[in-house]
């Protein structure tokens, strides 16, 4: 089923997503990420090598959002070319809820950003 | 769990998340034995993920209950229907994208048909034209 690989850069924890990831999957998705945003790190979220996503992972990724929103961050979301996941969220029109990187890079520099005027830095 | 071969697709199992990889894999089976499409084959198995997860999520309490697919040939399409015996409880999944499973399945299929929840459950029957 689904699993996760897990790469730390600098203050970025970037999370690939692969195999399929559903309902059944997405609590636990949901749970790690947002201790990750606690913690006080960035997430990436790479979707780009998931064969499957569901609403539900869109929801886990949503609410992991908002959790980052409060630390004063946004979630990135890396998609591949020709990716399942970023037509799911074409159809729901919620692609714009996300800071949608192009490449690994761009993700990481989204995901590292933080608001100043809300950063306790 | 049971399932019927080519022409029609029948099974019944635990309304449990689980399960929904195994609902999924046997659409993906039943539509590209029919000739649907790649692309097609991928719809049905969003639309009937998502119609399943409903279930799991909102068709029973504590003590759960079953939930049965069923897929056909009709005419120039393929149908499936998803039903459960539940009780009418229809509590929308809060946050942004709560509420987006059905209207998903609207944008994916050619045609849904809800009945329920009621004193018999719910059942949605989609749609997809080949």
């Amino acid at each position: 089923l689904g699993q996760l690989e897990l790469e730390q850069v600098d203050d970025v924890v970037l999370v690939r997503l692969h195999g399929e990831h559903d309902l059944s999957t997405a609590p636990s998705l949901s749970e790690r990420l947002r201790a990750f945003a606690s913690e006080g790190y960035g997430v990436a979220v790479d979707v780009g090598e998931a064969e499957f996503v569901d609403l539900a992972v869109v929801r886990a990724l949503i609410h992991a959002d908002e959790a980052l929103r409060a630390q004063g961050r946004r979630l990135a979301l890396l998609f591949g070319t020709s990716c399942p996941v970023k037509r799911l969220l074409q159809l729901t029109g919620t692609q714009e809820m996300f800071a949608c990187a192009e490449d690994r890079d761009e993700a990481i520099a989204l995901a590292g950003a933080t608001n100043p005027a809300r950063s306790a830095r | 769990m049971s399932e019927s071969g080519y022409s029609e697709l029948n099974v019944t199992v635990p309304a449990q998340g689980p399960y929904l990889h195994r609902l999924r894999q046997l659409v993906r089976t039943f539509g590209l034995d029919c000739g649907a499409s790649d692309s097609r084959v991928t719809d049905m198995v969003l639309a009937v993920n998502e119609a399943c997860a409903n279930v799991v999520q909102h068709a029973y309490g504590e003590g759960g209950g079953p939930l049965h697919l069923r897929g056909w040939r009709q005419r120039d399409g393929l149908v499936f229907e998803v039903s459960d015996n539940g009780t009418p409880v229809a509590k929308p999944v809060p946050g942004r994208a709560g509420g987006l499973g059905i209207p998903l399945i609207r944008l994916l299929s050619e045609d849904v048909d809800v009945e329920g929840p009621g004193q018999y459950g719910t059942r949605l029957e989609m749609t997809f034209k080949l």
